[in-house]
C-alpha cells in the first residue's frame, strides 16, 4: 500500500440499477505501467474516470486511494490539488483535449500557474517537458489546430510532465492517431516509463501497444475483471478464453509472426 | 520508433488571405454599417445645419421640398431633414449598442452557466428565461416603457429586458455541447476550478454563434426602438430619433412625402446592413 500510487479496492460503479464496472483490486506502484485491456464498453474508461473522481451521475462504491488521498471522500479542493500535479490524464482524441481558442503556451503557462509554478521556473519546466517529448519549444506559439495529432498528444503528455505528475492515466492515447504517429507517442511513453520511472495506467485495446510497454495487464469484459497478472504471463499463457480471443483478434501480416510479443 | 523532433513548418499568416474567405455579403454589410457609424460620430460636423439636430425652429422654412439647400427637404418647423437623419443615427446607434451590450452580457453569462452546470441550475435559469419569453416582446417593452418615463434610457431598458432570454437560450445550448468536449474534461483533470472552466474554456468556444446572432439582432433592435418611439414611449422632441420622425411625418405623407420617407429609409438601410453582416457571418460559419 505504501508504495502504491493508485490503489483501488472493491470498486463498483453503478448508473441506476446497472453495474457498469466492477474492479475488486487494482494497484499501480511507483514506476509501474499497468494496462487495462478489453473491448469497447467493457468499463475501462469508466474505471479511469472513477480514479480521477470525475464520474458524475454514477454511484461509486469501494475505495480509491491516489497518492494517499481517498478520492471518494476528498473535497473539491483536495481533488483539484492531486489532479495534474500527481495524476494527469491523457485523452483519446488529442486535438479535442486542447482548447481551440488558446495557444499551447498559454495553456501550459496557466496550467503551471494553477499549481503554483510561475515565471522562470515555469518556463524552465515547460522547456524541459517539451524536450522530454521531443517537441520544439516553438509549439508553444501554436494554436491546437496548427499542430498534428501526434504533436498534440505529445504536448498533452508534456503538460502532465511539467506539472510533475507521478502517474499518467492514458485513455487510449493512440487510437485516434494514424499508425506512424502512434509510434511517436508510444516511443515517448515508453521512454518516459523506462528512463524516468513514470508510472502509467494505460487503457487500450491496442494489444501491440500494451505488450510493448506494460508491466502488468488487467483484462476487463462487460464491466468486470476477467484476468490480471504480469504482461508477459498473460500474453504467453492466457488463462481465460476471452483473453485468448483478444490476442487472436490482433491482425497479422502474412509472413510475420504474432505482433504481440510476450 | 524514432519520433521526429524536427522544426515545425512555418505558418502562412497573411491577414489578406483571411479576408479573402469572408463573404461578400458580410463585407457589404460591414462597410454600410461603418458608413452609418461614421455619419453618427461626425454628425455635428457633416450635417449641413447642425443646430437643426436639436430644438432650433425656422417657421418660415417649414415643409420645403428637397432642394440644393435642403437635400432631404425640411420638416413641420423648418428643420433640415438630412441633418436630423444624421443626428438620428447617433440616437439609434446608442440604443443598439447599449441594448446588445446589456442583453448580450446578461444573456451570455446566464446561458454559459446554465449550459455548463446543467441539473437544477440549468432548470432554474431556463424556467426564468421561459417566463420572459412567454410575454410578447413588444408588449412587455410597451408595459415597461409606460411604467418608466418615456426616454431613450427607457427604450434601452425596455428592449434589453425582452432581448436577453434569447441569448441565454442560444448560449446554454451551445455551452452544453462545448462542455462535453475533451478539453473541458482535460481542464478538470488538471485541477482547474469550475468558474475558470466556464469563462476561459467554455465561453470562448460558445461565443461564435452568439456573435452572429448579435449582429443579426442589430436590425431588430433598431426596428423595435423605432416602434417604441413611434408609439410615443421612447425618445421625445426635440431629440432626433428615426422612429419619432416617422411618427411626426406620417400625417404629411401625401402632401410632404420627404418628412417621413428619409428617416424611414434610414431605419430600413441600417436594419438591412445589420442583417447582411449577420447573414454573411452565419454563411461563413456554416462552411
Amino acid at each position: 500500500m505504501s508504495d502504491a500510487l493508485i490503489s483501488v479496492r472493491d470498486l463498483q460503479v453503478r448508473i441506476g440499477d446497472r453495474v457498469i464496472a466492477t474492479v475488486p483490486e487494482l494497484d499501480v506502484a511507483r514506476g509501474e505501467c499497468v494496462a487495462i485491456v478489453g473491448e469497447s464498453g467493457s468499463g475501462k474508461t469508466t474505471t479511469l474516470l472513477a480514479i480521477l473522481g470525475l464520474l458524475e451521475g454514477a454511484a461509486v462504491t469501494g475505495s480509491i486511494t491516489v497518492a494517499g488521498v481517498d478520492v471518494l471522500a476528498a473535497g473539491p479542493a483536495e481533488l483539484r490539488r492531486i489532479r495534474g500535479s500527481t495524476v494527469a490524464l491523457v485523452l483519446q482524441s488529442p486535438q479535442s483535449a486542447l482548447n481551440p481558442t488558446m495557444r499551447l503556451g498559454t495553456l501550459m503557462r496557466r496550467a503551471l500557474a494553477r499549481h503554483g509554478v510561475k515565471g522562470d521556473e515555469a518556463r524552465a519546466r515547460a522547456e524541459r517537458a517539451l524536450a522530454d517529448v521531443l517537441l520544439p519549444p516553438e509549439v508553444l506559439r501554436r494554436y491546437p489546430h496548427q499542430v498534428s495529432g501526434g504533436q498534440a498528444q505529445r504536448f498533452a503528455i508534456a503538460l502532465a510532465l511539467a506539472l510533475g505528475a507521478e502517474v499518467l492515466l492514458a485513455d487510449e492515447p493512440t487510437s485516434a492517431l494514424d499508425v506512424t504517429v502512434q509510434a511517436e507517442v508510444v516511443a515517448v511513453l515508453r521512454r518516459l516509463h523506462e528512463e524516468r520511472g513514470l508510472a502509467v495506467l494505460l487503457v487500450s485495446h491496442d494489444l501491440a501497444l500494451v505488450s510493448s510497454i506494460a508491466d502488468r495487464v488487467v483484462v476487463m469484459k462487460d464491466g468486470a475483471v476477467v484476468e490480471s497478472g504480469p504482461a508477459a504471463g498473460v500474453f504467453a499463457r492466457p488463462r481465460e478464453q476471452y483473453t485468448k480471443d483478444l490476442i487472436a483478434a490482433v491482425p497479422r501480416l502474412p509472413g510475420h509472426s504474432a505482433e504481440v510479443q510476450a | 520508433m524514432t519520433a521526429p523532433a524536427g522544426a515545425l513548418p512555418t505558418l502562412r499568416r497573411t491577414p489578406l488571405s483571411r479576408l479573402a474567405g469572408v463573404d461578400r455579403l458580410a463585407v457589404a454589410g460591414a462597410v454600410l454599417l461603418g458608413i452609418i457609424v461614421l455619419a453618427a460620430v461626425f454628425a455635428p460636423w457633416i450635417a449641413p445645419y447642425p443646430e437643426d439636430g436639436g430644438s432650433a425652429t425656422h417657421p418660415t422654412e417649414a415643409l420645403l421640398p428637397p432642394s440644393a439647400e435642403h437635400w432631404f427637404g425640411t420638416d413641420q418647423v423648418g428643420r433640415d431633414v438630412l441633418s436630423r437623419v444624421l443626428f438620428g443615427a447617433r440616437t439609434s446607434l446608442v440604443i443598439v449598442v447599449a441594448v446588445l451590450a446589456i442583453s448580450g452580457t446578461v444573456g451570455v453569462i446566464l446561458g454559459v452557466v446554465a449550459g455548463y452546470a446543467g441539473g437544477w441550475v440549468r432548470d432554474v435559469i431556463m424556467r426564468v428565461t421561459d417566463v420572459f419569453l412567454a410575454f410578447p416582446a413588444l408588449l412587455l417593452s410597451l408595459a415597461l416603457a409606460v411604467v418608466l418615463q418615456p426616454s431613450v434610457t427607457t427604450v434601452i431598458v425596455a428592449i434589453s429586458a425582452t432581448w436577453w432570454p434569447w441569448y441565454t437560450r442560444l448560449t446554454a445550448s451551445v455551452a452544453s455541447s462545448v462542455a462535453t468536449r475533451g478539453f473541458v474534461d482535460a481542464a478538470r483533470c488538471l485541477g482547474v476550478p469550475a468558474p475558470l472552466i466556464v469563462f476561459r474554456h467554455v465561453l470562448p468556444n460558445a461565443l461564435t454563434p452568439v456573435l452572429v446572432q448579435l449582429s443579426l439582432d442589430g436590425g431588430g433592435v433598431i426596428l423595435t426602438a423605432a416602434a417604441l418611439s413611434y408609439l410615443g414611449l421612447g425618445a421625445h422632441e426635440p431629440t432626433a430619433e428615426w422612429g419619432l420622425m416617422v411618427e411626426q411625418g406620417q400625417a404629411l405623407f401625401t402632401t410632404n412625402w420627404w418628412v417621413v420617407t428619409f428617416p424611414g429609409l434610414a431605419i430600413l438601410i441600417t436594419a438591412f446592413a445589420c442583417n447582411m453582416l449577420g447573414e454573411g457571418l452565419r454563411a461563413r460559419l456554416a462552411r
